[in-house]
């Protein structure tokens, strides 16, 4: 019981963890060598500095530290802990790494045209050829020519949802996701509060809208007011409403529950980019008896979305809700040449498949073979 | 004028941000604007943060039995801020390792979060329980795949199964046989075929070495629903979100999609 007790307290430590810049991060890596250990600590001091950083914590035997600054001189250090979390053992410094300076990087690279980076061509000629498409789509539309989408059941269903709330008398709660107006996502995702702003001032029921960016808060702001200007009625605007939470993931989860739960909402919009928070939100909502509508472009909490509400929007239709909302032909004109871009990338990956399928089985040779036989044999 | 001139803007930068993309010997002016986005976002906090505790103040000023929790948010806010502060103040950085306020982070703020990730356990299985109601042909398919990639992935799942599986053609065997007593003919005679197949498939699994083998099988198969059909179906969606993430972008760079606009 006693040695059982010791081996709890004392680990032994990592020896020295050893570091490598890759893309512009230090991968910091190094061998368990107790099996005890509960966690790692890693921190860093800068070259010439007294002040020690610690960069995170982790239970596997690495962690990459995306913080660096070019051209400084990094040390690093892994403090192991015993199983009960408070004694804990540090290695020595690992050997300086240094970040090299962006031009040093650029002198390496390849260019085409003297200009653009040869890796990210093939992307350009993507781009070139979906934008030929975007804009031969749009002309389309703005010539007259009829564009048809299919229906999507979850957009349909917010008048729905913002009716049922009216006959309950409850207010609607629309829940950002978590990244900011940088992502298209969160902006696709201020179109339908507009729209559904315009809804909510049509009934005069309220409106609340939880934040975790500060960003996203003020543009929220601007959109529902905006959505209820359009109604005519700005006078059921609420400020208070409109209110900002956290940046913290579950601590942002936990305040969207605590509103979900006293203000018993009728109807609940999950519309953004999620991770794991989804599902405790979305199951809230089904708890209390709201009609919930989720949309959203993060494939992995997709499954969680359509389980637990009664709608969902899936990946691309976040992206297409506004222009359906819109009902502007010329909007909706553009969609069109996503499906085309689509039929073009099926048709280019069943190519090849093919090919790859043909040179694995040496077919490719023996085809060459015969080009260059037949090719031959013709007098070429 | 309110809305050309964020159109304009949103162009400018827009456009810009693509050319830093396929230029990357111009990548310190694109982390200039990366950096000019972190100073507006810092301002926008303090909105974010003015927002937060004027709302509390309102409703601690309403008064209610709801108003505790303003008083919880208010009093741990500005206790957090002046433990920072100090730790800051004492140790040069608030997570120094021997700061206090990394204590209270670890012991205190840590644990809170990890309560509420906890609680995803018990949400997700109320959500599978009603998703896996097999009231349609999608739902069992659901149900089936999701039973085999369980077993699959937890200890003695393949046994379990195993043992799940006997159960389950057991059970479907002794009813159709059991049926079968209730029908005369042709219609009893199929029962009873049916009812031996179920209990049939079952002999070979009692020489260990072949129950052993398919016992085996499911991780290996749980893998493979996860390599193969899962992988293909999250691709296609990857494809249609790349698709109509550039579509997307071009329509709000260009100004045909302003309905995140005033």
């Amino acid at each position: 019981m006693n040695l059982f007790f010791i081996a709890q307290v004392f680990v032994i430590p990592v020896e020295q963890p050893s570091v490598r810049v890759e893309d512009g991060k230090a991968i910091v890596s190094w061998t368990r060598v107790d099996t005890s250990v509960s966690k790692y600590d890693v921190y860093r001091k800068v070259e010439g500095e007294e002040n020690i950083v610690r960069i995170g914590e982790t239970k596997d035997t690495f962690l990459i530290d995306t913080t660096l600054i070019p051209g400084k001189t990094y040390r690093y250090m892994v403090r192991s802990f015993a199983p009960d979390d408070s004694t804990f053992v540090d290695s020595r410094w690992s050997q300086p790494v240094t970040l090299q300076q962006k031009q040093e990087q650029a002198e390496k690279r390849q260019y085409i045209l003297g200009v653009i980076a040869r890796e990210r061509f093939p992307v350009l000629i993507f781009l070139l050829f979906f934008g030929f498409l975007f804009f031969y789509y749009y002309n389309q539309a703005r010539m007259g020519k009829e564009i048809f989408i299919r229906r999507l059941a979850g957009l349909d269903a917010i008048d729905e949802a913002v009716g049922r709330s009216t006959e309950m008398g409850k207010p609607v709660v629309f829940v950002h996701g978590l990244t900011g107006l940088d992502d298209p996502t969160t902006i696709s995702a201020i179109a339908i509060l507009k729209y559904i702003a315009k809804k909510v001032a049509m009934y005069e029921i309220d409106l609340i809208v939880p934040n975790t960016d500060p960003l996203v808060l003020l543009a929220s702001k601007e959109a529902v007011k905006e959505g209820m200007l359009e109604a005519g009625r700005p006078d059921v605007y609420r400020e208070e409403n409109i209110m900002f939470l956290t940046t913290q993931q579950f601590g942002y989860a936990a305040g969207v529950n605590g509103i979900l739960v006293r203000e018993r909402p009728g109807a609940t919009f999950f519309m953004g980019y999620f991770y794991a928070e989804s599902l405790v939100m979305a199951e809230t909502a089904y708890s209390i008896g709201s009609i919930s509508i989720a949309g959203t472009t993060a494939i992995t909490q997709l499954p969680f979305f359509i389980a637990a509400c009664d709608y969902t929007l899936i990946g691309e239709e976040m992206y297409a809700a506004s222009a359906y909302l819109s009902r502007n032909p010329v909007e909706i004109g553009t969609i069109k040449s996503e499906d085309v871009a689509k039929v073009v990338l099926i048709f280019a990956i069943v190519v090849g498949v093919i090919l790859a399928s043909l040179s694995q089985l040496g077919i490719a040779e023996h085809l060459y073979e015969a080009y260059k036989a037949l090719w031959s044999a013709t007098g070429g | 004028m309110q809305t050309t001139l964020p159109v304009l803007l949103t162009f400018i930068m827009g456009t810009f941000m693509i050319l830093m993309f396929f230029m990357p010997q111009f990548a310190n002016a694109e982390s200039l604007a990366t950096r000019w986005t972190t100073i507006v976002w810092g301002f926008a906090l303090l909105l974010g943060i003015d927002s937060l505790i004027l709302g509390h103040l309102r409703k601690i000023r309403k008064g209610g039995a709801q108003s505790i929790h303003s008083w919880g948010l208010i009093i741990a806010f500005f206790a957090t801020l002046l433990w920072g502060f100090f730790a800051w103040w004492k140790y040069g950085n608030p997570f120094a390792p021997q700061s206090s306020f990394l204590w209270m982070f670890r012991y205190v703020y840590l644990p809170l979060d990890a309560t509420m990730f906890a609680l995803l356990a018990f949400f997700i299985a109320s959500a599978a329980y009603r998703a896996f109601r097999a009231r349609s042909m999608e739902s069992t398919l659901l149900l089936i795949a999701a039973t085999i990639v369980m077993m699959g992935r937890v200890p003695l799942g393949g046994a379990v199964f195993v043992a799940f599986f006997v159960a389950f053609m057991l059970m479907i065997g002794t009813y159709m046989l059991y049926e079968s007593t209730r029908y005369t003919g042709f219609d009893r005679f199929i029962r009873i075929i049916i009812g031996l197949l179920f209990i049939g498939v079952l002999i070979p699994l009692m020489n260990p070495s072949y129950a052993k083998s398919f016992a085996n099988f499911i991780p290996g198969f749980a893998d493979w629903v996860m390599q193969v059909p899962n992988t293909a179906g999250q691709r296609g969606i990857a494809l249609g979100l790349l698709l109509g993430g550039i579509a997307f972008s071009l329509r709000v760079l260009f100004g045909i999609e302003r309905g995140y606009l005033r």
